[in-house]
């Protein structure tokens, strides 16, 4: 099941390089929030395919305060 | 990353503990007449200036008369059926449209009894000759020198843009509307249904009556934060900024990064703040975490972030301290049922310097020792009841190891003993630094027993730690609200002092956060209709549509339409400079002391002429 994601491009790559790939691993809702933040949906199988050039963070459900 | 797996526990099944933690009461309400309540209403009054000018006019003894004079906010579907009912309005009646579908009346009595039979009528509720408002929270910030007075500042956050990310928000609150019954707001974004963007005449016409009601607050929450911030006067009540426009978030509260990026997209050239009353404790809480590097990068000269600090200071969901080679502490961890019946799951994960090197063992709850992996590796355990996994891995972005445990349960059916009663053994081998610091991933989850690595300190939670933003904390500016079951008060606090609740800095890499002290106990706002907090007897006030709720949810747009008014002032003010006015000009009295910074209070209390007058 695709999880909410938020990938950071390593150094050396870029975010158009990451959404190509992102989209190539059947990822969902890909969109560049700001240079160097993407945000996406992605199974968490697809994780290790991604390592080599991005950082992968799932994103964390908040609670109100 | 290497996986071992293995089946090694198999606890028996005896009883089911009762929950832990109670939920919000949810009660039936009685049915109560308005006729009834309006004569009871006026029954209470004695005539006076105030009476005759914003509550009711001419109850002038202990009995309601028929032509007595009665201000009443009315909800008709069809206007014509209303104006009809008072085409020959007597001495003193009145009817003004709000806004489609919304009336202000002042009526007699006899004539309000007829308008409640006229079918067309959703609904009459009186309005309030009291005051059950911010008023106290306003003079604390130097807003207004009295309760009821003028406020003090010229600004009023006209042009200015005020981002919430909430629950929901209630639009059919007369908060959210202007003097002339305009809605006040540019833009919604539903992220509980598809991402769904509404645009304000969209808005006008999904809550005009018998409209589908988009960005609904089922919670309650969002209602009050926003209208904290901005909303319009409302019987004695006013936000901070309540000539700010707003732009909406109903959250899924897993994509607010996608939020504050779309607020401050909408915004464009505009200035804007974004208040999010939200937050976790999944991260190092050094600043360093993607959503908060994501709210550095999209701040700046007139785009703000303000983050409640967290409600956590005393739920034992931290533990900290430092260490020496060799010395080991064992910590008691046990896991809370879940209010909504669904199986309890906790994540506690553990940081420290990459320089250093403990050793970290989790012992269940029937004796079984399970060492935490070396570093890049993970191990999964599982059995009937509940799945393991412990991990450790370096985590760049500081210098950190990260050591995580997931306890994930199978079901909700678990007996005492299996939540109960899980140890953390820390044992530090290398001690360059020697600090080690543990969070559960959220309040309700789990909680540590009492030890002395338990710590009220460096309980405030993501995104709160980030650089980007300013966090706020919560103190007392009254104990005392009105409600539906009526007056009510709270002696455990006291006025001026820090909310026993509000989450304490400073962060993990030591910064001083919170920035910032706002009044946060408890607060008087706009209730959401038909919520879950509408259902609160001792905080709704059902029928006058407000709300008294506390938080450092509620501190939060305290500072964010104070900092609407200073965006207003200076429209390219950045971060840094809304933090250095806010620090300068910061009231510290009895409770702060003289401290430059303290972890509860921050830098002081908010002082907003203060803070307007250094811009």
């Amino acid at each position: 099941v695709p999880v909410p994601v938020i990938v950071e491009p390593r150094p050396g790559h870029t975010d158009e390089e990451v959404v190509t790939r992102l989209k190539a691993q059947s990822a969902r809702e890909v969109s560049v929030l700001s240079p160097g933040f993407i945000s996406a949906e992605l199974p968490p199988s697809q994780f290790e395919s991604m390592e080599a050039i991005a950082v992968i963070q799932p994103k964390v459900r908040k609670q109100t305060r | 990353m290497g996986l071992a797996s293995r089946t090694v526990l198999s606890e028996p099944v005896t009883r089911v503990g009762s929950v832990k933690k109670a939920s919000f009461k949810l009660i039936e309400k009685a049915s109560v007449s308005l006729v009834s309540l309006i004569r009871r209403k006026a029954r209470k009054l004695r005539p006076s200036t105030a009476a005759r000018t914003v509550g009711f006019v001419g109850a002038t003894t202990d009995t309601v008369h028929k032509d007595d004079l009665v201000d009443l906010l009315i909800e008709a579907k069809n206007a014509k059926l209303l104006e009809k009912a008072v085409r020959e309005p007597g001495e003193g009646e009145q009817v003004d449209r709000l806004a489609a579908g919304y009336f202000s009346a002042r009526l007699r009595v006899e004539t309000a009894e007829q308008v409640l039979k006229i079918a067309a009528v959703e609904r009459v509720q009186t309005k309030k000759r009291s005051q059950p408002t911010l008023r106290e929270a306003t003079t604390d910030i130097g807003l207004r020198t009295a309760p009821t007075g003028p406020r003090q500042v010229t600004e009023t956050g006209k042009d200015v843009l005020i981002g919430v990310v909430d629950s929901g928000f209630d639009l059919s609150h007369p908060m959210f509307r202007d003097s002339t019954g305009a809605l006040r707001v540019v833009g919604l974004l539903d992220q509980q249904a598809g991402n769904k963007e509404y645009t304000t005449a969209d808005l006008d016409v999904g809550w005009a009556p018998g409209g589908a009601r988009p960005g609904k607050d089922a919670q309650g929450h969002g209602t009050h934060v926003a209208t904290i911030a901005g909303g319009s006067a409302f019987q004695g009540l006013e936000g901070v900024a309540p000539n700010a426009k707003f732009l909406l978030v109903k959250t899924d509260f897993l994509n607010t990064d996608k939020a504050v990026t779309w607020v401050f997209g909408k915004a464009g050239n505009k200035p804007c703040v974004v208040n999010l009353s939200l937050g976790h404790h999944y991260g190092a809480h050094d600043g360093t975490d993607a959503e908060e590097r994501l709210h550095e990068q999209l701040v700046g000269p007139g785009k703000i972030v303000v983050i409640a600090a967290g409600n956590e200071r005393t739920d034992n969901i931290h533990i900290g301290g430092n260490f020496t080679v060799n010395q080991s502490q064992t910590v008691i961890l046990d896991v809370l049922r879940q209010r909504d019946g669904s199986a309890p799951a906790a994540t506690v994960t553990l940081w420290f310097d990459q320089q250093d090197d403990f050793d970290v063992s989790l012992i269940t709850p029937s004796g079984q020792d399970l060492s935490v992996p070396a570093l890049g590796n993970s191990d999964q355990y599982s059995s009937s009841l509940v799945d393991i996994e412990l991990s450790r891995k370096t985590y760049a972005w500081s210098n950190s190891v990260q050591v995580q445990i997931n306890l994930g349960y199978t079901t909700s059916n678990v007996p005492n003993q299996m939540l109960n009663g899980w140890r953390i053994k820390l044992a530090c081998q290398s001690a360059a630094v020697g600090r080690i610091d543990g969070w559960v991933q959220n309040s309700g989850y789990a909680e540590f027993r009492d030890h002395p690595l338990v710590e009220t300190a460096r309980t405030i939670g993501l995104a709160a730690t980030g650089r980007g933003c300013i966090a706020v904390a919560s103190h007392v500016s009254k104990n005392t609200w009105t409600a539906d079951l009526g007056a009510e008060s709270n002696s455990d606090v006291m006025v001026g002092r820090t909310s026993p609740f509000s989450s304490q800095g400073p962060t993990r890499d030591g910064r001083s956060k919170p920035e910032i002290s706002a009044p946060g106990q408890f607060l008087t706002a706009a209730l959401a209709d038909g919520s879950e907090l509408a259902g609160w007897d001792e905080r709704a006030d059902t029928n006058g549509r407000v709300l008294t709720i506390e938080g450092t949810s509620m501190a939060t747009p305290i500072v964010t339409g104070v900092v609407a008014l200073m965006l207003q002032k200076k429209k390219t003010l950045k971060p840094d400079q809304i933090r250095d006015i806010l620090k300068a000009s910061a009231r510290h009295d009895a409770h702060t002391g003289p401290a430059a910074w303290n972890p509860a209070y921050g830098h002081g209390k908010i002082d907003v002429a203060g803070a307007l007058a250094a811009v």
